[in-house]
């Protein structure tokens, strides 16, 4: 049974039927999902929420399907993880990291906006699916793709890391690398939508897809018991999350599923690719794009096309943004994973670092309950930090030469019993 | 004769520099081409504009070079959709 009952414009307001569109025929604004709230609120409560299985689907009233959703059976419902260590050493008691490393099945938030694109691709009879991406979002659709039994052609630019190609061609995904720069990329996809009229999951399906990120925000409230935190620090790249997440929690206080006031949104972006957070510095609301040029690859989007509802909500919220050099991402990257065991990619570095210069700024209160977002997983991109670790010792298959090392490690004291 | 027209809606980002200049005005006399602006903003730093501009293939195409030429980015109206 569907709650959606139209798609409409963002700027004009003008309504359109539940289609693949995306972009207002008058003014060229962005459609959003508008749902009948009145008979969410009458279907959904804590006790349906919680008796169902522990995926992104258990908020399915709230996201723009019409039927039982068979993908993502297990994507969503990643760990809300109290940093009791991390919290310990930055100073704040109730940290909490959401952590999207363990999202199933492509280790990113990516997997949540995806399994919602891909079931709604099917409510609309496409069999082809696709998208434009260097990392994530790729290896997502592709991954989802396969087992909607759909075919899925992923487009990148030229020269993008050949494990890139592989983590989608493995799924039975055609990879294509177009020659040129990403702006020639961004308009041939456009292009190819429109042309071909295939479901291009953050294009014609986009609408639907960024309704997926809302469950980050879901989950979040749930987890800390229907209650909202104070703060919440997300990555920014193209904007879908940090908006969707601000909406989630508005929709779970509408419907009265939870009470408070509403959590600080907090914009974090990588000083090489900072687009929204030098306009939210500046006070206007017209982003100016950049050429990024960052570690963190996979926010590293110089015109965002959420961009200026990003600004809209983290100002609404009383929120701030920073942004964190890459140096900074890397200590930060390494100092989530010494104190809490969680590898994340530079998103979650570049996040994690704002959250703490946002601490310094009290614009964070140590005080408050937070919520770091880490929305990608580490083991995708070792290179951006595999010259900042410890390099390995390297010995010989012999006791003693191990007896030596240590003594040297341990500054000069020796193991009880060693000889 | 029409064969072959078509409608292509891009986002243009004029730099500070160019925000007096009347560029559309040169793009209309020099290529033939219709456009239709839908939404405008502009600030003492940056000027968007969206547009739908309609001719042939090539006439947009050699368009959106000379824009980009002048020093104006050109950007589908979906923006950066490489995530």
């Amino acid at each position: 049974m569907s709650y959606i009952t139209a798609l409409k414009c963002r700027e004009c307001g003008q309504d359109y039927p539940v289609e693949p569109l995306h972009v207002c025929e008058t003014c060229f604004g962005p459609l959003e999902v508008v749902y009948d709230y009145g008979r969410i609120r009458a279907a959904l409560s804590h006790k349906l929420i919680e008796s169902r299985p522990r995926n992104l689907w258990r908020y399915r009233e709230l996201l723009p399907v019409d039927h039982e959703p068979d993908i993502g059976p297990c994507s969503g419902f990643t760990p809300l993880l109290h940093a009791r260590r991390l919290g310990a050493e930055i100073g704040i008691k109730r940290l909490y990291i959401k952590d999207d490393t363990v999202n199933h099945p492509t280790l990113s938030y990516k997997d949540r906006v995806v399994s919602v694109a891909i079931t709604r691709a099917q409510e609309f009879g496409f069999s082809t699916v696709s998208c434009a991406s260097t990392g994530n979002l790729a290896t997502a659709v592709a991954a989802h793709a396969a087992r909607a039994g759909l075919k899925c052609y992923i487009f990148m630019p030229e020269g993008v890391e050949s494990g890139k190609i592989v983590g989608s061609a493995i799924y039975g995904a055609r990879v294509i690398t177009i020659r040129g720069n990403y702006d020639d990329v961004n308009r041939l996809c456009s292009e190819i939508a429109d042309k071909y009229g295939w479901a291009f999951v953050n294009i014609n399906l986009r609408p639907y897809y960024t309704e997926g990120a809302k469950t980050f925000g879901f989950e979040i409230a749930e987890q800390l018991g229907w209650k909202l935190p104070d703060s919440v620090v997300i990555p920014t790249a193209g904007g879908t999350i940090l908006p969707k997440v601000a909406k989630a929690f508005k929709e779970l206080k509408d419907i009265g599923l939870v009470k408070g006031g509403a959590p600080k949104i907090h914009s974090a972006q990588a000083a090489g690719s900072a687009p929204v957070i030098h306009a939210l510095h500046k006070g206007t609301d017209l982003i100016s794009p950049v050429k990024p040029n960052t570690i963190a690859k996979s926010i590293a989007i110089g015109n965002p096309a959420d961009g200026f509802y990003v600004l809209g909500a983290v100002r609404e919220s009383g929120g701030w943004g920073e942004m964190a050099t890459d140096e900074e991402i890397v200590d930060a990257i390494k100092l989530l994973a010494r104190t809490e065991g969680i590898f994340a990619e530079p998103a979650g570095g570049t996040t994690l670092a704002v959250t703490l210069k946002l601490l310094a700024q009290g614009r964070i209160k140590p005080e408050e309950t937070v919520v770091v977002s880490i929305t990608g997983n580490g083991y995708k991109t070792l290179e951006a930090v595999s010259n900042a670790v410890e390099q390995p010792f390297v010995i010989e298959a012999r006791l003693d030469d191990f007896d030596a090392l240590f003594e040297r490690l341990s500054g000069g004291k020796r193991l009880a019993g060693a000889a | 004769m029409n064969t072959g027209r078509r409608r292509e809606r891009y986002y243009l980002t004029y730099p500070r520099h160019l925000i007096k200049e009347p560029l559309l005005y040169h793009l209309v006399k020099k290529f033939d081409l219709m456009f239709n602006i839908r939404g405008a903003s502009v600030s003492d730093e940056i000027g968007l504009v969206a547009v739908e501009f309609e001719g042939t293939s090539e006439q947009i195409g050699r368009a959106l070079e000379w824009l980009r030429q002048s020093g104006v980015t050109v950007e589908p109206i979906e923006k950066n959709v490489i995530e």
